[in-house]
């Protein structure tokens, strides 16, 4: 029930639209109702009483309320739509907002897949709800209870009889809301398996083909697919059982007012005219009635997608900013770590944390560059994700310029903090926009300063549009050091005191790598560069080397000193950085 | 269900703009074939369908009588026949509704299930270079969203167009039999509906495209500023991403707003038409009840059966943006469907017996785009059981070459051969079943390692699985995994680094035990160490297979018996590497480069 109070809270900010809508759909219900009472007159007074002068009257007075009616919708329809979307923008971008502010940790646990679906699937689910929904439930039972009372007030007895129809047909329609939304929620999961099922197959056809195991993949997406067509099977039959017997109450009670009205007005008890009132009332309850399994559903529905929204809304970032968090002082970009243990989920119940860094202490000066090498998951991409606050250490500190980055605000730490990831992403929008993404306001000099600083600017000359090439872009696929290069260039034009970089382990040729190097030496100037390692030429270029081994620091110094002093070291550097490679590059 | 508000607004996360005008009805014509293996049982569905709306139409024609012949007449008998007639008719419609709901929904799900497996089958025949250019994402929404898109319109709308069809039928035909002259009268609005319904139709349409692309921006916004989070934090630049999204919500908010507008005219107008109708009705059917010329029961059953006339127009206006999007979206599906599969079995093709390996390249040019040849003239012999090393810049066709082999693709010209055999000469099937490639990057499926394992041959036993990993991998891996071999790995979920998953995806290749195995940069992410491992371990590998390996490491090249450095789509030097380093080609500049690079 709190989240249904909770959920209805978005209206708030349209509380006078939604009044508006309950007034109009009220006088909407009002004209409706109206319409049988007055033909029920017309054949009493004019057909059977003779007042034959009383029908322009009555008929007028019909058009005049039809003409209301119109306008009622047409206010009730427009109004409603405008709430209902209104209520949309807002939630999707109070969980835009949200989820921008979030952690990586949070986008660990939260993939992709399911934001977006909440974003769209739940949200529209609690916007039909909270637009319509409720709208029409309101005008359902006022239509409901008006009718009966003048139904009762026409004839009891014979509004009595024929209406035990109704709690009947509430009844049913409700069962069948139950027992449909167990059935429907398995259906949507076994949708949501169809679509998993082919998306993953046309993302692995290679691996498909080179197996040549075509046949028995589409057997396995047939399975999947008949699972789900099986379980909408169900739906079907409970359906075809529930709402024929719905349909069919309603005859059920008309046939009730055919008889016992028949012979009332044979009697004289009734007139003609309120025998035709009553069919014409009856007739106007149906909807309502069988609307209510639909309106539980409904509810049901909406409170789910928006328990599934106020999940996301509740959750709480990893990194939250300290109260009073201030600026960065001036500096060179200095770290420094002292006892940095890291677990991923500290927090797991039962199983052992399992620490990635343990007992860290790094130092890097002010200008100079530390390379970071070790076996994958030794810990190098996790210590770096650090230092921008991407995660919190679980145990230990980490300080920019001395100070504690837990004291800093976010914004400006991360704008101090340049980062090349091994895949960077890129945007699909052009070049420039990419490069110039930390500093909209970079002119085009600037942004070819960065491209050529990167040893980028040359092949993006190449580029069908030059600057203006959007990336992404039907057949154009830039190769993993371009795009490296592209992110260096994106990182170098916000002048961030520390760069990150984590350099791409696949191949590239002799003459890349050179043009790597040669990108890197021009942006590890004058800057604190933290650089994870796969290349010898890489780690030549570094004032000092950390070998990371099991989230441990193993052993530190310089080239020289480690291959004399340490095993690791020469092992992984005899056999495990990669050298050029022997490739026909542009010669 | 069809009255629900809004149905039509589901998400859809891209509508190319494809949507020509052609007339819908027509482009829904090729659905009529997946009906044929399900005629008998559509037939029986459409007859329900006349019989329900027949007892739907019954209703007020029996209430007319009774009113007419019973109540006005103080018949008693012929009361309670009528008022049995009406329940019996009730209880035959309430029958004939389940049957047919349900026979509605058995049939279009199976019609769209074999459409939804012929289109899997189809993608999956296509060829290699058809998902090469063509975005995964909208691959998948032709088998999924597109797909969900006619389902809408063929369990839901149809019931519904048929249905409403007949009973607007129907209704003009039974209002002319009881009295044509007050049938014409309250026609006189058809006219004025028939504008406004055409008015709507044309408008809706437009209204509901712009509000399908505007929504497919929103999501298109949102999946890449999620995507990208990291990038946007990274530079603090959240407020400029909220704008982003924020103009892409009010635009779709806005486009979505005109459809309202829209509907919010035309329902209410209908209804106010509609009284219209009635309003005609009892006016003039007044005067001529009391004129003697017409009963009261007639006007009565005139009333009920003209909002089983209007009604059936709403519902119809309505389906119309179902039936839109659900030709729009046939119309992909059909897209794709006209795209042939350029790689495929000949009809008079057969099964590949077991191969020794021998591979023949004979004169092959290869070309993506006709005029810019990829492979150019180009022969190549390797003999079975040996290994070759191609060399090459990026974009010197090395990877062609090597999917040319597995035929992924058809040279434009000459021929491949494998054992003399013209690989378009046997079957798919047989000839992949003798090689293995293991590409760049490693893809695998949902399931256990084990499943991912058996893919290239299902019935493996366990031991040879771990022996396989063994070859590839010290055992950090199986390490790592808690449940060993019934380790769950996706492709996405955590658990495996991009390296661990182009291991995995080598023991699968080994698990085929393949007679020829092709490499394609097969270890590029895996870190340097584990590499060099392999490498060593190559040797036991490859034995008594034929090998092609797309290499940079020198160690790897220098082992190869023949090493094809290409350039530009030919062959340049060939020849093992001490030949080749001897002769003082190119090969032998770039071994003097490298060591100098190396030696610095």
């Amino acid at each position: 029930m709190r989240d249904f109070w909770r959920l209805m809270g978005f209206l708030r900010p349209y509380r006078g639209r939604v009044t508006i809508t309950v007034l109009a759909a009220a006088g909407l219900m009002a004209c409706t109702l109206t319409l049988p009472y007055l033909t029920g007159r017309i054949i009493d007074e004019v057909l059977r009483g003779g007042h034959r002068d009383r029908l322009p009257g009555l008929l007028w007075a019909m058009l005049g309320i039809a003409a209301l009616r119109f306008a009622l919708g047409l206010v009730r329809r427009q109004v409603a739509g405008n709430v209902s979307l209104g209520v949309e923008y807002d939630m999707r971008d109070t969980v835009f907002g949200k989820v921008q502010h979030m952690s990586l940790g949070f986008f660990d646990r939260m993939p992709v897949g399911q934001l977006m679906s909440r974003a769209t699937t739940d949200l529209q689910t609690v916007r039909f709800f909270l637009g319509y929904g409720l709208v029409f439930a309101f005008t359902s039972v006022l239509t409901l209870l008006v009718s009966v009372v003048i139904l009762l007030s026409i004839n009891a007895p014979l509004a009595l009889a024929s209406l035990t129809i109704g709690p009947l047909l509430m009844f049913l329609a409700v069962r069948l809301g139950r027992l449909s939304a167990g059935l429907r929620i398995d259906v949507q999961q076994r949708l949501g398996e169809v679509s998993q099922m082919g998306e993953e197959s046309v993302a692995g056809i290679r691996v498909i083909k080179a197996f040549g195991r075509e046949a028995e993949r589409a057997a396995a997406f047939e399975g999947v697919a008949m699972g789900a067509v099986g379980r909408t099977l169900d739906v079907a039959r409970l359906e075809a059982r529930y709402e024929p017997m719905m349909g069919f109450l309603p005859t059920a009670g008309l046939a009730v007012i055919l008889l016992m009205g028949g012979r009332q007005v044979m009697d004289g008890t009734l007139t003609l005219g309120q025998f035709v009132q009553f069919y014409l009332y009856l007739s106007l309850m149906i909807g309502p009635f069988q609307s209510f399994g639909f309106l539980v559903s409904g509810a049901q529905r909406a409170l789910a997608g928006g328990r599934r929204i106020f999940e996301i809304l509740d959750s709480t970032t990893d990194v939250p900013e300290a109260p009073g968090a201030r600026g960065l002082p001036p500096g060179g970009g200095a770290i420094r770590m002292r006892d940095v243990t890291f677990a991923y989920s500290p927090r797991d119940n039962g199983a052992e944390a399992r620490n990635v860094l343990r007992d860290v202490d790094l130092d890097v000066p002010a200008g100079r560059t530390v390379a970071l090498i070790g076996a994958t998951g030794s810990g190098k991409t996790t210590l770096t994700e650090l230092i921008p606050r991407y995660y919190d250490p679980t145990a230990g500190s980490v300080s920019v310029d001395g100070v504690d980055v837990r004291e800093l605000r976010l914004h400006d730490l991360r704008r101090a903090i340049g980062v090349v990831s091994q895949e960077p992403f890129l945007f699909s929008t052009t070049v420039r926009d990419n490069i110039a993404y930390g500093r909209p306001d970079a002119t085009q000099d600037e942004v070819e300063a960065a491209a050529r600083m990167a040893h980028a600017h040359e092949f993006i000359g190449r580029l069908p549009k030059g600057y203006d090439t959007v990336i992404g872009e039907r057949g154009l696929s830039l190769s993993g050091g371009q795009r490296q290069r592209l992110a260096i260039a994106r990182a170098v034009i916000t002048n961030p005191r520390i760069l990150i970089l984590d350099e791409a382990t696949a191949s590239v040729d002799a003459s890349t790598e050179r043009e790597i190097q040669d990108a890197l030496r021009n942006v590890m100037r004058q800057r604190t560069t933290v650089i994870i390692a796969h290349r010898l030429s890489t780690i030549r270029l570094a004032d000092e080397i950390v070998v990371l081994d099991h989230g441990r620091v193993a052993a530190r110094g310089t080239h020289r000193d480690l291959y004399a002093s340490s095993s690791l070291y020469r092992e992984i550097h005899d056999g495990g950085l990669a050298r050029p490679e022997l490739v026909l590059g542009d010669v | 269900m069809s009255r629900g508000p809004g149905r039509h607004l589901a998400p859809r996360a891209e509508d190319e703009l494809i949507e020509n005008p052609d007339p819908e009805a027509r482009r829904l014509r090729t659905l009529l074939p997946y009906f044929r293996p399900y005629a008998w049982q559509t037939a029986a569905t459409v007859t329900l369908m006349v019989l329900v709306t027949l007892t739907q139409l019954a209703a007020p024609a029996l209430a007319q009588y009774a009113i007419d012949h019973a109540i006005a007449k103080n018949d008693e008998a012929v009361l309670g026949w009528c008022v049995a007639a009406f329940v019996l008719v009730g209880v035959l419609g309430m029958v004939a509704n389940g049957l047919q709901s349900y026979a509605s929904v058995w049939v279009g799900e199976r019609v769209l299930f074999d459409l939804r497996r012929r289109l899997f089958r189809h993608v999956m025949d296509l060829e290699l270079g058809y998902h090469e250019s063509v975005p995964t994402g909208r691959t998948v929404s032709r088998l999924t969203s597109d797909i969900e898109a006619l389902n809408q319109l063929v369990t839901d709308g149809a019931t519904t167009l048929v249905i409403n069809g007949l009973q607007f039928v129907g209704v003009v035909v039974i209002l002319f039999l009881y009295d044509p002259q007050l049938a014409l009268m309250c026609f006189a609005v058809f006219p004025l509906l028939a504008i406004v319904t055409a008015a709507f139709r044309v408008g809706s349409a437009r209204a509901y495209r712009r509000t399908r692309e505007k929504v497919a921006e929103v999501l298109s916004v949102l999946q890449e500023t999620l995507a990208g989070m990291r990038v946007v934090q990274g530079f603090g630049r959240q407020d400029a991403a909220r704008r982003a999204f924020g103009d892409a919500n009010v635009e779709y908010r806005r486009a979505n707003m005109s459809t309202i507008y829209l509907s919010s005219l035309y329902f209410p107008g209908i209804e106010l038409l509609a009284a219209g109708g009635t309003l005609i009705v009892l006016w003039s059917g007044t005067e001529r009840v009391l004129d003697g010329d017409l009963t009261v029961g007639v006007m009565v059953a005139f009333i009920g059966y003209l909002s089983n006339f209007f009604d059936p127009i709403q519902q119809l206006s309505q389906l119309y943006n179902t039936l839109q999007s659900a030709s729009a979206a046939l119309e992909k599906i059909n897209g794709v469907f006209k795209t042939t599969p350029r790689v495929a079995d000949r009809p008079d093709a057969v099964a590949m017996p077991p191969a020794r390996g021998a591979i023949s390249l004979d004169d092959v040019t290869f070309e993506y785009r006709p005029g810019r040849p990829v492979i150019e003239h180009l022969s190549l012999e390797i003999p079975a059981g040996s290994t070759v090393a191609l060399v090459g810049a990026t974009g010197a066709g090395k990877s062609t070459l090597a999917k040319l082999i597995a035929r992924f693709y058809d040279p434009q010209a000459g021929s491949v051969r494998i054992d003399g055999r013209d690989v378009r000469d046997v079957t798919l099937d047989s000839l992949r079943a003798q090689m293995a490639v293991v590409p760049q990057e490693g893809h695998l499926f949902a399931g256990t390692l084990r499943d991912n394992l058996l893919f290239g041959r299902p019935g493996a036993d366990d031991a040879t699985l771990l022996a396989a990993l063994a070859a590839v991998d010290e055992g950090d891996l199986l390490a790592s995994l808690p449940n060993g071999l019934d380790s769950p790995v996706s492709e996405r979920g955590t658990g495996l680094s991009a390296g661990q998953r182009q291991l995995v995806s080598f023991a699968r290749a080994l698990v085929a035990d393949p007679r020829i195995l092709i490499l394609d940069e097969a270890t590029s992410s895996v870190d340097v160490q584990t590499e060099h491992r392999i490498e060593r371990a190559m040797d036991t590998l490859l034995a008594g297979r034929t090998a092609v390996l797309i290499a940079h490491r020198l160690s790897t090249i220098r082992n190869a018996d023949m090493i094809v450095v290409l350039d530009h789509g030919r062959i340049v030097e060939r020849g093992s590497h001490d030949a080749l380093v001897g002769a003082g080609g190119r090969y032998a500049q770039l071994h003097g480069d490298w060591h100098s690079l190396v030696d610095a």
